[in-house]
């Protein structure tokens, strides 16, 4: 398997390639009213809008900043009723991918109740990276916040 | 003249004046007494003229009783004889009176003579008288009437002459006019008329011519009674203005006059009814003449008598106003001859006082000066002259002046004393001063040759300086030169400065060239970066595809992992680069800014080495400006040698001078002995004065 490595800080982060769409450079993002600090704004996806999360903000608590390797990471994010939407990830540094097999993975040992998404270690060349699992990245009433209205209005 | 006036003493003065005085008073005196005498004469004049008219009333009335006796049918030789008597008496007395002031009234012979009236005079009316006596009884009454007709006239024309001779006709008082009026001129007439009458009535007897009595009637009337009246009567009224009211005359004549006038009005009014009325009896008219005769006779007499008594009385009154003004001359004189002798007196007193004192100061006794003054004004000393109230009197004045100048005169001795030892122990003090200032003199002839020394000290070392100053006159020459050396080479410095500053400005263009070049070269390495990273999201990309075509994907993998890798060598290589790009700017930046900072600098320089130039140039300037000046120091050092030779000359004049002031010095010393004797000597003409010791 391939995992997309981004950085949050100092701290190496890996995401499923299976799972992303494409990953687009950082655009312009059209303005959410009203919405939480880490949804960083909506995304034209090929005649779509897509909502981008700011993971930077999400994991750390500040803003992502505008690197060149700041990119939006487009993924079908999969909903709990087996759907799946599409939806935008901003990260740093997304500049590299590491091909690894899952038994790769070490558990933590330290459960993260407030952060589900937060799946099992990688050790790479002496570097650890956190794997995220994705499903768990948003909380359920956001997700019913996201995706839903963007339903109803669809 | 001046002189002699000069030499009179002060009374000498005073009487000659009061002499001036004297004389025209004196003058005035006589003529003011010489006119009262010509009044009293005057009055006199009138009062003989009067007493020689009553004598010849007297006469007339005799001499017409005498013509009646005569006339008379049965004659009286008793009464005859007696009026004949009584006329030689009266004629006798006529005579004295005219022996004694007849050439007075001027009706004695000479005059009468002189006067053509020689008939007037009384030995022809005492011829008259004589040849009537003798013939009287023998003539016809007609005769005898016109031989005392003829009398009577002379009597007549005589008081007339007596009345213009003894002045009565000019008499000045109205009263005493008045009766002279009566006396002289209408009583007379009228006396005269009334005689007329009653000789025609006698001689005429019954058959006289009645139409001659008309007129004798109506003059005697209408003229005579008038005037005398009248003439009585302001006689009367003005006798109280002049010389004051006559008690006498106010008491006798009015009843005298009553009679008169009543007894003419009577045989007026007689005279007319025998006029008009030829049945009326002539003889019954004779009693009533003869009475009117008798009262105008007596009233002649009085009118005279109160005439005298006037003129008595004018006479008493002019010479009590001569007596009065005589005497109040004489007091006058008396009162002025007094005041001139107190005046006199009350000057020249006091003067001689003055004189005394003013002698005891010439002689220097100011004691005794003081008292003779204090003993002669009383009050007046000199201690006390100063707290009165100055006296109008001019000789209290000079005593005041005189005790003033004598305490002035005390005082300004005591201060010539006390100024004569001041100057005595000044002249000591000069005399000491002298000495002093002989040795001074000697010293400052030591200075003097002192100086005298040093000048020609001075006088080597000018010409010493004078040659150092030609040996720096031609080191500035040198100088001179080596400073125009010097302009030369900072001109090429100048120059060479300026090429360096135009090649610092093209180093700076070529710098700021490489700069633009720099910023090209990072424009492309950002291209190149930005190219770099397009390629790495494609390979990103490419690698997510690949994984998602499973095992068909794999070579597709690799070739998008090497595809990465140049991406990440193109970026390494981008970033080095990059970081190279950095440096050389910020070199170039640092080397631009050396360049403008060398630049300034060398601009700076360039400007220091022109006022360099400039410098040098007025150094040049001065440098030779520096060979003249030290010719002028050169100059002013020979002058000085000069100089100080004059001043050596001057020194040696003025030795010469410090042995004449010393000369002088001995002269003064021997002035300040005489004049220290000057001053004992007026000490002891000071002490010749006797001086109050006041302290």
């Amino acid at each position: 398997m391939l995992l997309v490595v981004f950085h949050a800080g100092e701290e190496r982060f890996g995401l499923d390639a299976g799972q992303i769409i494409e990953i687009v450079p950082l655009v312009r993002l059209g303005p959410v009213q009203h919405a939480p600090a880490w949804v960083a704004g909506l995304f034209n996806y090929r005649g779509s809008v897509a909502p981008v999360i700011d993971v930077i903000m999400m994991l750390k608590g500040e803003p992502a900043r505008n690197l060149l390797s700041t990119r939006i990471l487009l993924v079908n994010y999969p909903g709990r009723r087996g759907e799946s939407h599409v939806l935008g990830l901003l990260a740093e540094r997304v500049l590299e991918t590491i091909a690894c097999s899952p038994d790769d993975f070490q558990t933590s040992g330290i459960a993260t109740p407030d952060a589900p998404y937060l799946g099992g270690v990688l050790v790479d060349g002496g570097r650890m990276l956190r794997r995220i699992t994705l499903a768990e990245l948003l909380p359920p009433e956001v997700q019913e916040l996201l995706f839903n209205s963007r339903g109803r209005a669809g | 003249m001046k002189n002699f006036f000069r030499k009179l003493s002060l009374s000498q003065k005073l009487l000659l004046s009061s002499l001036a005085f004297v004389l025209p008073i004196a003058v005035l005196l006589v003529f003011v007494v010489s006119g009262f005498q010509h009044n009293i004469n005057f009055a006199q004049k009138e009062i003989y003229g009067s007493i020689l008219i009553r004598r010849l009333a007297e006469l007339s009335e005799l001499t017409a009783r005498h013509q009646r006796l005569l006339a008379a049918p049965n004659r009286e030789p008793g009464r005859l004889a007696a009026t004949e008597k009584a006329l030689d008496a009266a004629l006798e007395a006529l005579a004295a009176e005219v022996e004694r002031s007849g050439a007075l009234v001027q009706v004695d012979a000479a005059s009468l003579k002189l006067a053509e009236l020689e008939f007037l005079s009384p030995a022809a009316l005492v011829e008259d008288w004589r040849n009537l006596k003798s013939q009287g009884a023998a003539m016809e009454p007609m005769e005898s009437a016109l031989a005392h007709t003829a009398m009577l006239d002379t009597l007549q024309g005589l008081i007339k002459r007596i009345g213009e001779g003894s002045n009565m006709v000019l008499d000045p008082s109205l009263d005493s006019s008045y009766l002279i009026d009566v006396a002289v001129a209408a009583l007379p007439a009228a006396q005269g008329r009334l005689c007329e009458v009653l000789q025609l009535l006698q001689t005429g007897g019954s058959s006289v011519d009645r139409s001659r009595l008309l007129p004798f009637a109506v003059i005697l009337r209408d003229i005579d009674r008038g005037t005398i009246k009248d003439s009585l009567a302001a006689a009367l009224r003005e006798n109280k203005n002049f010389f004051g009211v006559s008690p006498s005359l106010q008491e006798n004549l009015p009843p005298l006059a009553a009679q008169y006038e009543s007894a003419l009005r009577i045989s007026t009014n007689a005279l007319f009814s025998l006029a008009q009325n030829s049945a009326a009896d002539p003889a019954a008219f004779m009693p009533l003449g003869k009475t009117t005769s008798a009262a105008g006779a007596r009233l002649w007499q009085a009118t005279l008598a109160e005439l005298e008594v006037l003129l008595q009385k004018r006479i008493a009154a002019f010479r009590r106003q001569l007596l009065a003004a005589l005497s109040l001359c004489l007091l006058a004189l008396v009162i002025s001859g007094a005041c001139v002798l107190f005046i006199s007196r009350g000057i020249t007193k006091p003067l001689s006082h003055v004189i005394a004192a003013a002698g005891d100061i010439a002689a220097g006794n100011l004691c005794r000066a003081r008292s003779g003054l204090c003993a002669a004004g009383d009050g007046l000393c000199a201690g006390d002259a100063g707290g009165q109230p100055s006296s109008r009197n001019e000789i209290d004045q000079l005593f005041q002046a005189i005790a003033a100048m004598i305490e002035k005169l005390e005082s300004l001795l005591s201060q010539v004393q006390k100024s004569g030892l001041q100057v005595n122990v000044s002249s000591t003090e000069i005399a000491a001063s002298v000495r002093d200032l002989q040795a001074t003199v000697a010293e400052q002839a030591a200075a003097t040759s002192q100086v005298n020394a040093t000048s020609r000290g001075m006088s080597h070392t000018a010409s010493d300086l004078d040659e150092t100053m030609g040996m720096v006159t031609s080191i500035a020459r040198d100088a001179a030169d080596l400073a125009s050396g010097g302009m030369e080479n900072i001109a090429q410095i100048t120059s060479s400065m300026q090429c360096l500053v135009e090649a610092a400005g093209q180093i700076g263009a070529t710098l700021a060239a490489i700069r633009s070049s720099t910023q090209t070269i990072t424009q492309v390495i950002s291209t190149i970066t930005a190219i770099a990273n397009r390629t790495n999201l494609l390979s990103l990309n490419a690698a997510i595809e690949a994984e998602k075509a499973g095992q068909y994907g794999a070579g597709f993998s690799v070739v998008a992992r090497e595809i990465r890798r140049l991406a990440d060598q193109t970026a390494m290589a981008a970033l080095d680069i990059d970081a190279m790009i950095s440096t050389m700017e910020s070199s170039v930046q640092q080397g631009v800014a050396d360049v403008e900072t060398y630049i300034d600098r060398a601009r700076t320089g360039s400007q220091k080495i022109t006022q360099i130039s400039r410098d040098v140039t007025t150094i040049l300037g001065y440098t030779r400006d520096l060979g003249p000046q030290c010719a002028q120091v050169s100059r002013g050092m020979q002058t000085l040698a000069q100089s100080s030779s004059q001043i050596m000359l001057a020194m040696e004049q003025l030795s010469q001078t410090a042995v004449h002031s010393r000369d002088s010095i001995i002269e003064f010393m021997k002035v300040a002995d005489q004049l220290n004797d000057a001053v004992q000597g007026m000490q002891a003409e000071v002490a010749r004065f006797c001086l109050e010791t006041r302290e």
